[in-house]
């Protein structure tokens, strides 16, 4: 078991190839060579934690990531198995808090989820809905923005 | 899962509320899209196609700027739905965006032969300094025509060899004026299109072996209004290619060789104006004409007489349903389109030989370039697009400027359609010259030329300009070598040099570099003020 520690201070007790999933967690315990101590993660907080955690022991089983073919997980771009997709219900703000930790604690396959996610929230929409969606400020000049219009006005019916 | 979330939700927030040192989301501020770092922004954006990221272009200018960015343009070209598509123009913008999406139209089309690999920024200053083309750099440009092979076409694509681009080109034209992309055919029987924006490669970047024709007799080259189709005479042959995927798509043979070629912008599709010796004639191509024996006035050829040898036909949008003809005789002659035969207006000119013509916005009139007692004449004619009844009288409002147009004979013509007075003529003793064409021709500057002090030598031809509106630069044709004006406002350190990378072009890069300086000095006497224009010949 591993323990380790959020920045609010909240601890968790992880079995260790669960903790593994992260590849910042795995180098702290290789470098400390001690299972039994803290490991601190100063950078995600208890609940957010919780969640990856919660990730990582459903996943702590999946075979290690292949060698990576970019090319064909760009195709499936829509393809989240389907655990993953209900884990991924959460509200915006969580989201990207899991993107940001899984970031940090480099958890690629986490990452590739959560990025996929939002990759499919802005699938399909207009300029206006994706403001929308996330809460994006328009900061374009009606001038600029005909401009970009204009010089993308091939790509339209693509 | 839903409930768990909910609670995870209220239990975030009172762990905000008592511990506000979230570093990830910068305190209390919870984050977004658009405050995630950029390379996490760029993980996501990989996940999405073309079009859902030309959405992105227009969400704000932090997304747009990571939505551009080279590393998710490069990646979607290797693994797109367009990989082995035949739409050349989308896998072309697909490897070149972000830097060249801007002004590239719907209308272009163009094959494109690059490889997958698009040289990253780092590697384009290299090449860029080191002796390009080199045979290593050219096979990467290389794509596996493997799609063209299985078309069965008499024209094959032939990949660019390892060979320098030594050839010479024999005409050219723009593909869309507002984009700067030029299309031609080269005396190493090639038809290729160029991008004047890629002066760092310098190369053209699709080609086609025109294996029919024998490209030294190629007279004029045309494309039609809307960039999609190129009209090509060479001899007594008149072929039309597809610009969007290079290939022939008919040929005529008229009964004597041709010396130029006009398409009609409003006859659609295609309905173009071919000058030979003696006639004008009015080919539509979509009838069969096989042979030369079915002229004159069968199928699709109607054929109007022409008093002596034409080298200039213009049919312009801006000149409503008429085409015109000059060449070594000594007048301006239109026809009506519709009524084909029928000659609307004849307008007296007396030049020699008149080599360029150019329609004036709003159907004010032509004007024309060319030669008179062995200099350079510049002319115009007014209300040409208006019936006169009687035969070579002078148009009523015309100006001729045949003192202070050139030393030599003017061969090329433009107007650039960021002014709406200026005209630019090419001579044939290399100088590109500015005229006012509003009121008189008066000469106004010489952008490139003996005046200036650049080139002594009176053998560079300037057969062809071709303005590229966006950019305010014009591609220009001097003795068969592509180049490049930049024409700015002066600010002589801004000057953009751009030096061909030719190792065995030695004397002209020396030549270019007096051209160029020639040029700074020019502009730092400010020699006009009107238009404070500056010019530099970029060696392409």
């Amino acid at each position: 078991m591993v323990k380790l520690t959020s920045s609010d201070g909240e601890s968790f007790d992880v079995e260790k190839d669960v903790a593994e999933r992260s590849v910042l967690i795995k180098n702290m315990i290789e470098d400390v060579g001690d299972d039994s101590t803290e490991i601190p993660i100063p950078n995600v907080t208890a609940n957010v934690l919780k969640k990856v955690l919660e990730w990582c022991e459903h996943h702590k089983s999946d075979p290690a990531p292949a060698t990576e073919d970019d090319t064909d997980a760009r195709k499936k771009s829509t393809d989240i198995d389907e655990w993953d997709q209900k884990f991924m219900q959460v509200d915006q703000e969580m989201l990207f808090e899991i993107i940001l930790a899984a970031n940090y604690l480099d958890i690629k396959a986490l990452l590739e989820v959560g990025c996929k996610t939002v990759a499919n929230m802005i699938k399909g929409k207009t300029p206006e809905e994706i403001r929308r969606t996330f809460n994006i400020q328009n900061d374009f000049t009606p001038e600029e923005e005909a401009q970009i219009r204009r010089e993308n006005e091939w790509a339209e019916d693509r | 899962m839903g409930s768990m979330s909910e609670h995870r939700k209220t239990r975030r927030r009172s762990v905000n509320e008592k511990l506000s040192s979230n570093p990830q989301s910068g305190g209390m501020v919870p984050p977004t899209l658009s405050t995630l770092p950029s390379e996490i922004l760029t993980l996501i954006f990989r996940f999405l196609q073309p079009r859902d990221l030309f959405c992105l272009f227009l969400v704000s200018r932090y997304i747009k700027f990571i939505a551009s960015s080279a590393s998710i343009w490069q990646r979607l070209t290797a693994a797109s739905e367009f990989a082995d598509s035949e739409d050349y123009i989308t896998r072309y913008v697909l490897l070149n965006a972000p830097f060249r999406i801007r002004g590239l139209r719907k209308s272009q089309k163009a094959i494109i032969e690059y490889a997958e690999e698009y040289p990253a920024s780092d590697r384009m200053s290299e090449s860029y300094n080191c002796d390009y083309p080199g045979p290593q750099d050219e096979k990467r440009f290389v794509l596996p025509s493997k799609a063209k092979a299985a078309n069965g076409n008499s024209q094959s694509l032939h990949p660019v060899g390892p060979v320098k681009e030594s050839f010479n080109i024999y005409g050219i034209d723009a593909l869309d004026a507002s984009v700067g992309m030029v299309i031609g055919t080269a005396d190493d029987c090639t038809v290729r299109i160029w991008d004047l924006r890629d002066s760092v490669r310098g190369a053209s970047f699709a080609q086609t072996r025109n294996s029919e024709l024998d490209a030294v007799s190629a007279s004029d080259v045309k494309v039609d209004r809307c960039g999609r189709r190129l009209w090509i005479s060479a001899d007594n042959v008149l072929q039309e290619w597809d610009c969007s995927t290079l290939q022939k798509v008919s040929q005529t043979v008229v009964d004597k060789s041709i010396s130029a070629v006009s398409p009609d912008p409003h006859a659609v599709p295609q309905t173009v104006f071919v000058a030979t010796q003696d006639r004008l004639l009015c080919v539509d191509t979509r009838l069969p004409m096989s042979s030369s024996s079915c002229l004159p006035a069968s199928g699709g050829c109607q054929t109007a007489a022409v008093p002596g040898y034409p080298v200039c036909v213009l049919a312009s949008s801006f000149s409503p349903r008429t085409v015109s003809v000059a060449g070594r005789f000594p007048s301006v002659l239109t026809y009506d389109t519709r009524k084909f035969p029928a000659i609307l207006n004849s307008a007296y000119s007396g030049a020699h030989s008149l080599c360029a013509m150019h329609a004036m916005p709003n159907g004010r009139g032509i004007v024309a370039a060319g030669e008179y007692n062995g200099r350079g004449t510049l002319e115009f004619y007014g209300n040409v697009f208006a019936q006169s009844t009687s035969w070579n009288t002078p148009a009523p409002s015309r100006w001729v400027n045949r003192y202070t147009a050139s030393r030599s004979s003017l061969l090329s013509l433009c107007q650039p359609s960021w002014t709406s007075e200026l005209v630019l003529a090419g001579s044939a003793d290399g100088a590109i010259r500015c005229f006012d064409a509003s009121l008189d021709g008066t000469y106004y500057r010489e952008l490139m030329g003996t005046e200036t002090g650049g080139l002594s030598s009176d053998s560079i031809m300037i057969t062809r300009i071709l303005p590229i509106s966006d950019h305010r630069t014009a591609a220009v044709l001097v003795d068969g070598k592509l180049k490049v004006l930049e024409i700015g406002s002066p600010d002589d350190d801004d000057i953009i040099e751009t030096e061909d990378n030719n190792s065995d072009e030695t004397p002209d890069m020396i030549m270019q570099r007096q051209m160029d300086a020639n040029v700074r000095q020019a502009v730092r006497r400010e020699l006009f003020g009107m238009h404070n224009l500056n010019a530099v010949l970029v060696s392409f």
